[in-house]
């Protein structure tokens, strides 16, 4: 067992130290355009949407499922935080009760639309790809037929002035996705329930077997990822100021990538919160810089593909030489 | 000899900002102006208006470039434009996705002192520096109006087309076409009060087409103020039906062929080449303090002299294709 956790934490620092060589050739070769203060409060203020997406994607993975929702999932329960807020669902509040109200009904539904994902897969053991599939197009539908496909817009500043906020210069929702990044991790490397995930993603029919509920976990996951789907929307329509349907939706691709190359295996039972957000990091300076790059949308896709294929053929490389390793253990002992 | 000129520039423009260092910003070279352009996404249509805005950086020597998104998500507009406000450029010009999406990024960039110049977004004029328009709705309605009298020879019933009754510009182009026949070729009617709807598409058009043919068997005109009139054409072709005349906002890409065969008698659109040249020019003019305002020249064809208006400037841009000159057009 401490073989195993040792082995993981080797992948944790190639990553670390990957995007700290990243980060210093970047310094050399973009300087200031990469290093002012200004351009890090702006990757600041654009990582928590995808980097929360992220954290979803990746508890989905741990236990050996996906979910291709989250995007819609984050976009409807903002289109609801915003029928609240402008007051046409709910009408009579006013000043923070509204905004209370609002996040409480777009934060609810959004744990619904997880665990709704979560009836489908644990309870009915649908494929998660196909269930999250079908979920997707649902939901966003939820969406389109509230909003007929128009921008919901001009949200009272009490609710958008939260996605301008700064706490000592850094800002409040950068904060925000700190905070839930540290919890994840502590909760999945700390508690119990933590441990049981990794378990049940390793191997479902073992943990079934040692008495795991993996039903109930499997359903409890997927609503914890509507609720991180549901935070990232609200993020979202603060700093936009508006809800509207099909807005973020390059993030799905993002946050599958974010979690491969932080190192959450797609098998499950693999993987850290601290590989995904250093992943997040990366992919957050690798877009800065194509943008200084000027680069073509098709370079930026070919990247991001082949990043994608690359990290999947590492992980199976590393995969087959851990075997081997083992094999070649049981051999000699 | 441009390298020589642009060294001259130059080194004028360093004695001068020498000389009176007060006057330094004015006289700044065009080089030194950082003029990005953030279109929706790669296709035929922000192809062409690419060309255009390289066009303006070897005539007028601004550095102004492109950025292309990978697909027509608004988030990935405005993350590039987030990353261009950290970079300190001079002016943003953006063909927004969804433009109230952008105000909070707009309103940053401004802020920062970068001037903002939207195309294709009237409804958000008054939150940047200049929105840039191909030309007045009304007027580009009314030319299409008088090309269905003109085809019809001012005789019969002719029906319309909008995209959907919910998208504003197509409904004003309609009603202005509308307002043109009815005064200039008063002896046609409008066998509808409301347009009819394509949905934005080709086979909404045609199949649309096939019942208002059946019900309106003396239909002398069709027009479509969206660019699927294709489909109007094909159906009319597909009947047996020459002798109505379809007019319609048109792509070549997509129209070519009707209107080279004849069953589309008039297209029209606006070149985005042109539209791209003049509002990064526009952006320019106003990053160096120059100003745009009524009859200023935006050096691009049909924005020679613009009218402005509620922060918009209008040109007079309206590009008619004919089977002669349609393959010249490559959007």
């Amino acid at each position: 067992m401490s073989n195993l956790a040792s082995r993981r934490d080797h992948d944790l620092y190639i990553l670390i130290g990957l995007t700290l060589v990243l980060a210093a050739v970047f310094a050399v070769v973009f300087g200031e355009s990469m290093y002012s203060a200004r351009n890090l409060r702006s990757m600041a203020y654009q990582m928590p949407e995808f980097g929360l997406l992220a954290l979803g994607m990746m508890l989905a993975f741990l236990i050996g499922g996906i979910d291709l929702s989250i995007v819609a999932v984050a976009n409807t329960s903002g289109i609801m935080t915003a029928l609240v807020l402008t007051g046409v669902w709910l009408p009579g509040l006013s000043g923070y009760g509204v905004v209370a109200a609002a996040v409480a009904t777009g934060l609810t539904a959004a744990v619904a639309f997880g665990l709704f994902n979560g009836f489908l897969i644990a309870k009915l053991s649908a494929s998660p790809i196909i269930a999250t599939l079908g979920t997707m197009t649902f939901y966003s539908g939820i969406g389109m037929a509230l909003t007929g496909g128009k921008g919901i817009t001009g949200l009272p500043s009490a609710f958008t002035s939260f996605g301008t906020a700064e706490m000592l210069g850094v800002p409040v929702i950068f904060v925000c996705f700190v905070a839930v990044a540290a919890a994840l991790s502590a909760f999945l490397s700390r508690t119990a329930l933590g441990r049981r995930m990794y378990l049940y993603g390793e191997n479902p029919l073992a943990a079934r077997f040692s008495a795991i509920d993996v039903e109930r976990i499997g359903f409890w996951v997927y609503g914890v990822i509507g609720l991180l789907a549901g935070m990232s929307g609200h993020i979202v329509i603060s700093r936009v100021n508006s809800a509207k349907v099909g807005y973020g939706d390059a993030y799905q691709l993002q946050a599958l990538l974010v979690c491969v190359i932080g190192g959450i295996h797609p098998q499950g039972g693999r993987g850290k919160t601290l590989g995904v957000v250093c992943a997040v990091i990366l992919m957050q300076m690798l877009s800065s810089a194509f943008t200084i790059l000027r680069f073509s949308p098709y370079a930026k896709k070919l990247i991001w593909g082949s990043m994608l294929i690359v990290m999947l053929g590492l992980e199976y490389l590393s995969a087959k030489q851990n075997v081997r390793r083992e094999l070649r253990q049981k051999i000699v002992h | 000899m441009k390298k020589f000129c642009s060294l001259l520039v130059l080194v004028l423009a360093v004695v001068a900002v020498v000389l009176c260092p007060a006057a330094g910003a004015a006289t700044k070279a065009p080089a030194e102006y950082r003029v990005v352009m953030i279109v929706k996404q790669s296709d035929p249509w922000f192809d062409d208006m690419t060309l255009g805005i390289e066009r303006l950086k070897s005539e007028m020597g601004v550095n102004a470039y492109v950025l292309t998104p990978e697909s027509g998500d608004p988030a990935l507009q405005i993350a590039i434009m987030e990353d261009l406000i950290s970079q300190g450029v001079d002016a943003i010009c953006i063909v927004p996705n969804d433009p109230q999406a952008i105000l909070p990024t707009v309103k940053k960039a401004r802020d920062a002192g970068i001037v903002v110049v939207t195309h294709e977004a009237p409804g958000i004029a008054s939150e940047v520096n200049l929105d840039v328009e191909a030309f007045v709705n009304a007027e580009f309605g009314a030319l299409m109006g008088e090309a269905v009298g003109k085809a019809a020879e001012g005789k019969g019933e002719y029906a319309g087309f909008v995209g959907g009754l919910t998208m504003d510009t197509h409904m004003e182009w309609y009603k202005a076409a509308v307002a043109a026949i009815k005064q200039k070729y008063p002896d046609m009617t409008n066998i509808s009060d409301e347009p009819f709807e394509d949905k934005n598409s080709i086979e909404v058009a045609y199949d649309k087409t096939v019942e208002l043919l059946k019900a309106y068997p003396n239909l002398k005109a069709i027009f479509d103020c969206s660019a699927h009139g294709s489909g109007v054409a094909q159906a009319v072709k597909d009947k047996g039906r020459g002798d109505i005349k379809v007019v319609s906002l048109a792509i070549p890409s997509m129209s070519a062929s009707y209107i080279k065969d004849g069953s589309m008698v008039h297209g029209q659109a606006w070149r985005p080449a042109d539209a791209g040249y003049a509002t990064c020019y526009a952006a320019y003019l106003l990053a160096s303090g120059a100003g745009v305002s009524t009859g200023a020249n935006l050096k691009a064809t049909g924005y020679e002299d613009v009218k402005v208006e509620g922060n918009i400037a209008y040109g007079y841009a309206p590009l008619v294709f004919t089977a002669d000159n349609i393959d010249e057009f490559h959007f």
